[in-house]
């Protein structure tokens, strides 16, 4: 009687406010674990003075600075997500009449949150 | 977009007949508008009765109260026989059966898994004590409570809608859990700690991701969101 | 089938039901927006150059290696359980039991490399 369960032809439904935020919500999570497994490994590496700095100055380059506010592109969204999902667990952020605006506030706040932690970081870029 | 009386709409329809067919596939039907707010019940009605008489749907009291025909309609799911077709503002009108459930015949699906999960949560009252008096007796405000969970008509609609259900199938699935809901804020009702006990688990409330698809896919309106945190919160309550 | 699928969830590892998992990860994900605020805020955005000269005077006094080794615990613990979830929803074989015991092994490994990195800085 399993004809069809789990085709993807089958499973596909019309995406909206909430599936986005959950999906990238997943995909950033990943993403920062990822990287924490990769930052936890260089930074345990350059337990000698010289490694370090030389490192330090590689790093220094235009285009990880770049990576750099990619990083703080995906942490934030994390973040402030997050922070919507313990409001939709604990506060009530999703009642039928504003549960797909709550998204778009979430989505204006983190906006905000990213655009102010990005500035100082194209100022030292 | 304005429908009006003799306007046509193509409904795309979900064709599979797994004795015959080898792959499921779409097929158009052209359905004529022959009342203002027409829904698609009546459109489907009008191709089984009049142009196809193969076509498979479930229907009974084409009015929302039965649940029996839960569909997915331009992506997203609802009951056919409370959605109007003008609604979709579309010529096209893709009509599929619920996604993540196995699928039966055309728009058919096999709801025993759906079901089984709602019986794990025990769907009834349950009585330790007799009733005080003749019968037990609720205030009007305990009776509010229930508003937004005892209307939930097992159409199927949000716990198909769910990619967390799609994904793992021991999930009991919003459904299960706001009729679980339904019954542990009920005041009548003794058995909550055993209800609890059956949604306190990894497959249970533990496993909604707040994706927020069954409030949208939900054909009554009501919020199994909502009744999940409660839930939630209710569990967390006992335990600390 | 279904009798493995109990006996794997029955021994899925010590959060039986998964309450207290669910809520610490509510609970560290809070915690960790206070932390890596702080953290972003010190190594990215104030544009101070980072030595190993500063660095290791800030990682000398207590009260930043117990900063940083917070972080460390309730960002691995979040995000090991955020892979747990991610195992639970799509994982239903026995691989479950194998990921999650991998997941848990890389998990303590870390946990013992931050600490081996982060204590022995002195002033």
């Amino acid at each position: 009687m399993d004809w069809y369960r789990g085709h993807p032809h089958h499973i596909q439904y019309k995406w909206h406010e909430g599936f986005v935020a959950w999906l990238f919500h997943r995909i950033t999570g990943l993403l920062l674990i990822l990287y924490l497994f990769l930052h936890q490994w260089v930074i345990a590496t350059l337990q000698n003075p010289n490694t370090f700095d030389a490192t330090m100055k590689a790093v220094e380059n235009p285009i990880f600075k770049l990576a750099e506010i990619g990083l703080w592109l995906v942490a934030s969204y994390h973040a402030v997500n997050g922070l919507r999902v313990i409001l939709v667990n604990f506060a009530g952020a999703a009642e039928r009449s504003n549960y797909k605006g709550n998204v778009w506030i979430f989505w204006v706040i983190f906006a905000i949150v990213f655009v102010a932690g990005a500035i100082p970081m194209f100022m030292y870029l | 977009m304005a429908l009006h009386v003799g306007d046509k709409v193509v409904f795309k329809i979900f064709r599979y007949d797994p004795e015959k067919d080898k792959a499921p596939y779409y097929k158009d039907y052209e359905v004529e508008i022959r009342r203002e707010g027409m829904m698609v019940l009546t459109g489907l009605n009008q191709i089984k009765w009049e142009q196809d008489p193969t076509l498979t749907y479930r229907r009974s009291c084409r009015e929302g109260v039965c649940g029996s025909d839960g569909m997915n309609i331009n992506g997203v799911n609802t009951v056919s026989c409370m959605s109007h077709i003008e609604d979709y503002n579309s010529n096209v009108l893709v009509i599929k059966p619920l996604p993540g459930f196995p699928i039966i015949k055309d728009l058919v699906c096999d709801f025993e898994d759906f079901f089984n999960k709602y019986y794990v949560v025990k769907p009834y009252l349950i009585e330790k004590n007799p009733p005080p008096g003749r019968e037990r007796l609720q205030s009007i405000e305990d009776r509010e409570r229930l508003n937004g969970l005892y209307e939930c008509i097992l159409c199927g609609c949000c716990s198909s809608s769910c990619p967390s259900y799609w994904a793992d199938p021991d999930y009991l699935g919003p459904s299960a859990m706001i009729n679980a809901a339904r019954f542990v804020f009920d005041t009548r009702d003794e058995g909550s700690d055993e209800r609890l006990d059956a949604v306190n688990n990894i497959h249970g409330v533990w496993r909604c991701h707040t994706i927020l698809n069954c409030i949208s896919a939900c054909p009554k309106e009501l919020n199994p969101t909502k009744a999940i945190g409660m839930l939630q919160k209710e569990i967390l309550k006992r335990t600390y | 089938m279904m009798y493995m699928r109990g006996f794997i969830d029955r021994y899925q590892g010590s959060g039986k039901s998964g309450e207290w998992n669910w809520l610490f990860q509510r609970v560290s994900g809070a915690a960790l927006l206070v932390l890596l605020l702080g953290h972003f805020f010190i190594e990215h955005f104030t544009g101070v150059q980072i030595d190993y000269q500063t660095v290791s005077a800030r990682l000398a006094s207590t009260g930043w290696k117990l900063f940083d080794l917070t972080f460390v615990v309730f960002a691995l613990y979040h995000g090991i359980n955020g892979i747990f979830m991610v195992i639970e929803d799509y994982v239903h074989s026995g691989w479950r039991v194998f990921w999650k015991g991998f997941f848990w092994i890389v998990g303590v490994l870390y946990l013992v490399l931050a600490a081996i990195t982060i204590l022995p800085f002195k002033g």
